[in-house]
């Protein structure tokens, strides 16, 4: 059977983009034995794995300002990705958009259980010596942000993405954040010196 | 001139903030992503983490609420009425939104005293509310809409250039009710919605967009174009123009050419097309027409302005700080400018923010306080009346003080005893004050200020002038409430009365070796004023000689 998909052996997981299409198998959803595997992972999801780690650690601390419960959602983002791709025979176009958007929700998830628990807690932030006056500001500031309001922040000017970009990730129009965007700067101003 | 037109709002706040966000994301070593393991799922785990990170507040006979503007600890007057001893203490409420245990680090509690600054531990009453934010709560009752309260337009000419799809998430989002009916069972007329368009037609696969906007806003279509313009930094190009027997404006929308005019009181319609369509715009525009009735909103979650008391909501970025009066589960609940707690308890109605050196206090109140007392020290109070706003039972109020060294607030009956007390500590984040009208403020006083009360606007551009110079200021006696960093920098310093000068303000200028007065200029800073500010000092790029040297000058 021919298999039409985004993927070829010599491309990248990152690489990967919509309208890429190639000849071949799915290493997502087709356990080839053209594809190696290592302890059970095919390798070049490890690949993808490795290469996107870090990245999505980083944009679950900045939606969630807390990089322990960073680690873990990463990790559990890679592994949606994955089972996802196991159990579904749709093929993922753009597995770094699916990342994005699985993270964005599982630290949503997070942040809507944090909300209960921040009734009886403080909070400690990260090491303060690491961070300017501002960057602790900011990242204050960042907290107080309903949380679509700061992953249109964190998606627009930390990793650059466009307006429809940022309404894909979090699954909305672009006229929401368009006005969440709005909202949120206007708030960042007023609080930021 | 619009505060808008003097600050680079674009280019270096949005700088500081990709750097900053690159920055904090850096903040914390990421570990090694080794052997990815599909097996290990983690997310369904308990949400507190085990790592010490988080701790649990206890104190005795203390509310703690934590909303989107901070922590506030409210410690209650043991010699007031309703006192701690007469309430039940509840038990903390140990599990958290997945039913999980939370227990505290047990080498944690030293950390939490001095978080909270509460005496003996015990278990804490949490109170039973449930926070929302006017953006993303989805917990508030209904409010039903009157008749023509959310109308919005769209045009059947329009489809010929895409589908129609219409927003009404927006209604839910971003309004409020700015008018309640005589009857108080629906509301008359809403504000919000300006610059996203409630209607779009085409913008996919190639094809031009349409946008329909509905703004419900009491600003002229010139007020409106000059928000929405290109940069936000001004109005840039416009024309006059009639539309639908109306006066507008078209200007330019970002790249898209667009036309705005008010269709009815309080409701102004905006159309933007991408520059293909330009020749069309004005075509379309008198196309629009208004929704069917049955596809427009019967509600909007229930989130109400009292009137007069903060700013009025402003159509440049759908807001506004004021008293928000919610209503979730049938609980009333209160904020400034945005929801910040609900509860029936009189510390759960009570709203502080602080800005620079200034406190607001804000909130609702039972039906028999007719004024409200907050005290920061010894030497300054604030009283102001509370107001009725219907149909509410409660009443409103909102005061600005001098910061102090405490905060207590007493609330009084129509005799001036007084109902109830509170000592209100520890206000770890304040922000968002506003500076709005408030109700009246009887004393606000201090001993040697020689009657002035002194807001400063840095703007020399150098960071720390400010802190220097109001540190100088308090020292010879004079009270400092705000310091604030101007929209643009000048080079001379300058002393601006908000009213006429009084004969402090005469001794103030020879302090700072100023040689005359400058007429107040609002749009020199983002905000407003607290209203007690009587004098306005601009520290410009040379400091104030007379006083302390800039930082990083040789004296």
């Amino acid at each position: 059977m021919l298999v039409v998909e985004l993927w070829s052996p010599g491309l990248r997981w990152n690489q990967i983009g919509v309208g890429e299409v190639v000849v071949g198998v799915n290493p997502l959803t087709d356990v080839s034995d053209r594809a190696e595997r290592v302890d059970g992972v095919d390798s070049r999801f490890q690949r993808f794995y490795e290469d996107r780690y870090e990245s999505t650690v980083r944009l679950a601390r900045l939606l969630t300002g807390d990089s322990h419960a960073a680690e873990d959602i990463a990790q559990d983002a890679f592994v949606k990705v994955y089972r996802y791709a196991e159990s579904s025979q749709q093929l993922i176009g753009n597995p770094a958009a699916l990342l994005r958007t699985t993270t964005v929700n599982l630290c949503r998830s997070w942040y809507t259980r944090q909300r209960r628990a921040e009734l009886r807690m403080s909070h400690h932030g990260p090491d303060p010596t690491s961070l300017t006056v501002w960057e602790r500001e900011l990242d204050a500031s960042l907290r107080r942000l309903p949380h679509d309001q700061r992953a249109v922040v964190v998606l627009r000017y930390w990793l650059g993405l466009s307006e429809s970009e940022i309404a894909d990730a979090l699954e909305c129009r672009p006229g929401t954040v368009k006005s969440r965007h709005a909202r949120a700067l206007r708030t960042l101003r007023k609080e930021l010196p | 001139m619009k505060t808008d037109d003097l600050l680079d709002r674009s280019g270096s706040f949005e700088q500081r903030l990709r750097d900053g966000l690159n920055n904090l994301a850096h903040a914390d070593p990421v570990s090694e992503p080794g052997r990815f393991d599909p097996d290990v799922l983690r997310i369904d785990r308990p949400s507190v983490s085990g790592s010490g990170r988080w701790m649990v507040g206890a104190a005795a006979a203390a509310v703690v609420a934590i909303g989107v503007g901070g922590l506030l600890v409210v410690d209650r007057d043991a010699s007031a009425p309703n006192a701690p001893a007469d309430q039940p203490v509840t038990g903390p409420d140990t599990s958290n939104a997945d039913g999980a245990a939370i227990t505290a680090p047990p080498n944690e509690s030293d950390s939490v005293e001095s978080a909270v600054s509460m005496p003996a531990p015990a278990p804490v009453a949490f109170g039973t509310e449930e926070l929302c934010d006017d953006s993303g709560c989805d917990n508030f009752d209904p409010l039903a809409l009157a008749p023509g309260a959310a109308t919005y337009y769209r045009s059947d000419s329009a489809t010929a250039h895409g589908a129609e799809a219409t927003d009404l998430d927006l209604f839910t989002h971003l309004t409020r009710c700015a008018e309640l009916t005589p009857d108080g069972t629906a509301c008359a007329r809403i504000e919000g919605i300006a610059g996203v368009s409630v209607v779009t037609y085409g913008g996919s696969q190639g094809s031009p967009l349409v946008e329909i906007g509905t703004t419900y806003a009491t600003i002229t279509p010139a007020q409106y174009a000059a928000n929405w313009g290109p940069t936000g930094d001004g109005p840039g190009d416009t024309s006059p123009v009639v539309v639908r027997g109306h006066d507008g404006v078209r200007y330019a929308n970002e790249i898209r050419d667009a036309v705005v005019w008010q269709e009815a009181p309080g409701v102004l319609i905006w159309v933007a097309v991408d520059p293909s369509l330009s020749d069309d715009l004005l075509e379309l525009a008198e196309g629009v027409q208004p929704a069917d009735p049955a596809n427009v909103p019967a509600t909007i979650p229930h989130r109400v302005v009292v009137p007069g008391l903060g700013e009025p909501w402003e159509a440049e970025d759908n807001d506004g700080d004021g008293v928000i009066v919610g209503v979730h589960d049938g609980i009333e609940c209160v904020g400034f400018g945005y929801i910040d707690h609900c509860g029936t308890e009189l510390e759960n109605r009570v709203v502080v923010r602080t800005a620079g050196d200034s406190i607001r206090v804000s909130g609702s109140t039972p039906a028999d306080v007719v004024k409200v007392r907050v005290t920061t020290s010894p030497e300054v109070e604030a009283v102001g009346d509370t107001i009725t706003f219907a149909p509410y039972q409660s009443r409103f109020f909102s005061l600005v003080v001098a910061s102090g060294d405490s905060l207590s607030v007493e609330w009084l009956n129509d005799s001036d005893q007084v109902i109830d007390s509170a000592v209100l500590t520890d206000l770890v984040t304040g922000i968002d004050a506003g500076t709005g009208p408030t109700t009246t403020v009887t004393a606000n006083t201090v001993p040697g200020s020689n009657g002035l009360v002194i807001a400063l606007v840095d703007a020399s551009g150098t960071p720390g002038t400010a802190a220097a110079i109001a540190a100088d200021l308090t020292q010879r006696g004079y009270v400092v409430v705000s310091t604030q960093t101007a929209t643009q920098t000048f080079d001379e310093s300058m002393l601006m009365p908000v009213e006429t000068p009084s004969d402090g303000s005469n001794e103030l200028l020879t302090v700072l070796g100023i040689g005359g007065f400058d007429t107040w200029t609002p749009t020199l800073i983002e905000t407003s004023l607290a209203e007690t500010v009587t004098d306005v000092v601009v520290i410009g790029t040379g400091g104030l000689p007379a006083m302390t040297p800039p930082p990083g000058t040789v004296p």
